[in-house]
């Protein structure tokens, strides 16, 4: 962000003597009307002195002009002050130095009166006149500025968003203050716009006064309002005089913008309850689904044992006590995965995480998964020996089990799921491949959203839609990646691979 | 002599299904369905084994385990519906000896009760000599055989070792270990994995994937029976 040039610095830009320093204005103000006076003397006297040797001269006419000229000058530079204190000067300096008798202040004869009158009133109105072009002059420039300002100002409100932003860029535009902080109203309390600034009494004073703008030994502290109400505090720490006045013009627009950001936080956390309630949703009407179909197995494999139990032969019977088992750990995974939803939404510090070895808990998956899919070979390739990450440890350990299990569920029982582990450039990278009929390229990214479920094309039906999203939001909580791809050969169906960092140690 | 075990949980479905089976296992099975009915009735009975479900109704399950293990030695399995490691660490530290999660296998739980079973018995008889499946080890000769051949540990490596072997088929917790090894929880658990991973090389026919001594994630290590 460009960062402009404080407002009193760019206005002594059109004085003889540019004030280097804008912070130490407020006492240059004093000291500038008095300068005004002594530097329009001055020049009057050094133009007089012209005017003097001219009149010495015998050029009474040069004289004349010179000296009006000398009130002119002094007027343009020096402004009304400059230019009425120069024309008076003049007059008399003219009065004493040129008109008989010289070196008095007695006036001519009646005669010689008029024209020394008239000659004097010009020079004063010259003055006047003059002082007050280079004045309006100063103004418009002053007030060109102030609207250059205000326009970078409000530009620069256009892209602070939070309130601390917007307290910074304030910072940055007011050129005539030290400090500036921003208290907001949260439900009749103030809380400061930043978190680094505490609290501030005057903020408190002011907002409780009722007045609009409230001065303390070195602040001062200004009502920000929007139309309807009041919305904050500005506390502002300045020695220069007219930086209230300057800070006063900024007051809508820092109100304007507070205001929207404001608007904006309640809107974001209104569009974020509405996204959990559609969230909500679509998770009970998938867990309803998920949880009805195991039941509904279970419900009619124990009805028929328990009605026609004794006529079935012992296959059927055995086949059915199985499927009641199958199905309870069905449920049981459901279940498992639903509350890891739950863990990974509530949020995890991967700060807090203990060191594991994710050689080892792959291992530990990995034999889980031989018991639970024993119709499945799993073969290992690990050039890896040990990878030390930070993570939750049963947590990464569903995430490889929910990929293990998620390649023997699409695919036919007898086949092949290879999982492999090496290290490279300090990532571990976990592969799970099988021998199904893989990923189309156009669900590669979708099949870890949540609650997509591609073509069920196995005896086992289809997963819940959970294990891949938990597999990706765990994955990615901790810092690694997760991405589907087609299988290497002699492998054709589809590749999950899992990459994350190791940890510093 | 008779094995007493009291099962502890509120749920009527759960009672049905186990107390037949346990009771066909040669279990005199004892039931509560509250804290306050579990106290009374290992006041009155001399209990082996409790089972006990930690969500009842009178009382979090984790608070009557030291009343539970004071009334005369019992072994306490704790059956969990939550998944949660730090619950389960709780229940270990207030003196639970094992956990199983809920809903679980029969054949797990018989395990776990046999295992516990073992635990009493040999802390009863206090022989010098544990066998666990292939694996046997001595503590008075510090000797530990592999399927007959002696294996080679060190120090620190039999005392993890000897802690696991102890509790045979039940989980050894982080901490537990630590205090075996160091006698202090406050180390790294760093050296306890490496240490572990050391462990694994000797005995273990595919370190990468142990089938003797388990992860139990976030809670500690088993060793398979």
């Amino acid at each position: 962000m460009k960062r402009p040039v404080p407002l009193d610095a760019r206005l002594k830009l059109g004085d003889h003597e540019p004030m280097t320093n804008a912070r130490s204005s407020s006492r240059a103000q004093s000291a500038h009307s008095t300068r005004n006076v002594i530097l329009g003397t001055g020049a009057a006297v050094l133009v007089l002195a012209l005017a003097f040797t001219a009149h010495r001269l015998d050029r009474p006419i040069t004289a004349a002009i010179l000296a009006l000229f000398s009130v002119t000058i002094a007027g343009a530079v020096l402004g009304v002050r400059g230019g009425v204190v120069a024309g008076i000067a003049a007059s008399f300096g003219y009065n004493f130095l040129l008109t008989e008798p010289i070196l008095t202040f007695t006036l001519p004869s009646s005669d010689d009166l008029v024209p020394i009158l008239a000659l004097n009133f010009s020079a004063i109105a010259s003055g006047v006149i003059a002082g007050r072009l280079r004045d309006r002059a100063v103004a418009a420039e002053r007030s060109s500025l102030l609207v250059a300002q205000l326009l970078a100002f409000s530009e620069a409100l256009q892209q602070a968003v939070t309130l601390d932003q917007i307290e910074m860029v304030a910072e940055q535009h007011l050129g005539s203050i030290r400090s500036l902080q921003l208290f907001v109203d949260t439900g009749g309390s103030l809380t400061s716009a930043s978190l680094s600034s505490g609290r501030s009494s005057l903020a408190e004073e002011v907002w409780n006064s009722r007045l609009p703008e409230l001065r303390s030994a070195d602040e001062v502290g200004f009502i920000l309002a929007s139309a309807e109400r009041r919305i904050g505090v500005v506390v502002v720490e300045a020695h220069d005089p007219g930086a209230p006045a300057e800070i006063r013009s900024f007051l809508p627009l820092l109100a304007l913008a507070v205001q929207r950001s404001l608007l904006a936080a309640e809107l974001s956390e209104a569009d974020a309850v509405r996204r959990s309630e559609t969230f909500k949703t679509a998770l009970l009407s998938s867990v309803s689904h998920d949880l009805r179909t195991p039941l509904a197995a279970i419900s009619a494999a124990a009805s028929s044992l328990s009605k026609v139990g004794q006529e079935l032969d012992r296959v059927t019977h055995d086949e059915l006590l199985r499927t009641i088992q199958e199905q309870c750990d069905r449920l049981d995974r459901l279940t498992t995965n639903l509350l890891n939803i739950g863990r990974i939404e509530g949020g995890l510090d991967v700060k807090q995480m203990p060191l594991v070895d994710a050689v080892e808990v792959l291992g530990s998956a990995l034999a889980r998964m031989r018991k639970s899919h024993s119709d499945h070979h799993f073969i290992k390739d690990f050039e890896a020996r040990s990878a030390i990450v930070r993570a939750d440890e049963a947590l990464l350990e569903q995430v490889y089990i929910n990929v293990l299990d998620n390649a023997a569920v699409h695919t036919d029982a007898g086949t092949t799921v290879k999982l492999s582990a090496r290290i490279i450039d300090g990532t571990l990278s976990v592969s799970i491949e099988d021998n199904g009929k893989g990923i189309a390229e156009k669900d590669r990214s979708r099949v870890f959203d949540r609650f997509f479920q591609g073509q069920s094309d196995s005896r086992q039906g289809r997963g819940s839609g959970l294990g891949l999203s938990i597999a990706r939001g765990f994955t990615e909580r901790i810092g690694g990646t997760i991405c589907a791809m087609r299988a290497s050969a002699p492998l054709t169906g589809a590749r999950i691979r899992i990459e994350l960092p190791l940890a510093k140690q | 002599m008779t094995k007493r075990l009291l099962l502890i949980d509120d749920e009527p479905a759960i009672q049905l299904a186990l107390a037949p089976v346990l009771r066909a296992d040669g279990w005199t099975v004892s039931q509560a369905r509250s804290a306050a009915e579990a106290l009374a009735c290992a006041a009155r009975e001399a209990i082996d084994i409790v089972l006990l479900d930690l969500g009842l109704p009178d009382a979090d399950g984790k608070e009557i385990i030291p009343s539970l293990r004071a009334s005369e030695r019992a072994a306490v399995i704790v059956l969990s519906a939550r998944h949660q490691e730090s619950e389960k660490v709780a229940a270990l530290d207030a003196g639970a000896d094992d956990y199983v999660d809920k809903p679980f296998n029969m054949d797990v739980l018989r395990a776990r009760i046999r295992a516990a079973e073992r635990r009493l018995r040999s802390e009863r008889t206090t022989s010098p000599r544990y066998v666990a499946g292939s694996l046997e080890l001595d503590t008075k000769t510090r000797e530990v055989l592999l399927e007959g051949h002696p294996v080679k540990f060190s120090p620190k490596e039999f005392e993890l070792l000897k802690a696991l072997i102890e509790h045979a088929g039940q989980v050894v917790t982080h901490r537990q270990l630590l205090i075996a090894g160091w006698e202090t929880p406050a180390i790294d658990q760093q050296y306890l994995r490496g240490y572990i991973a050391l462990i694994r090389q000797k005995l273990e026919e595919d370190p990468s994937e142990p089938r003797m001594i388990l992860s139990e994630p976030g809670v500690g290590y088993r060793l398979a029976v």
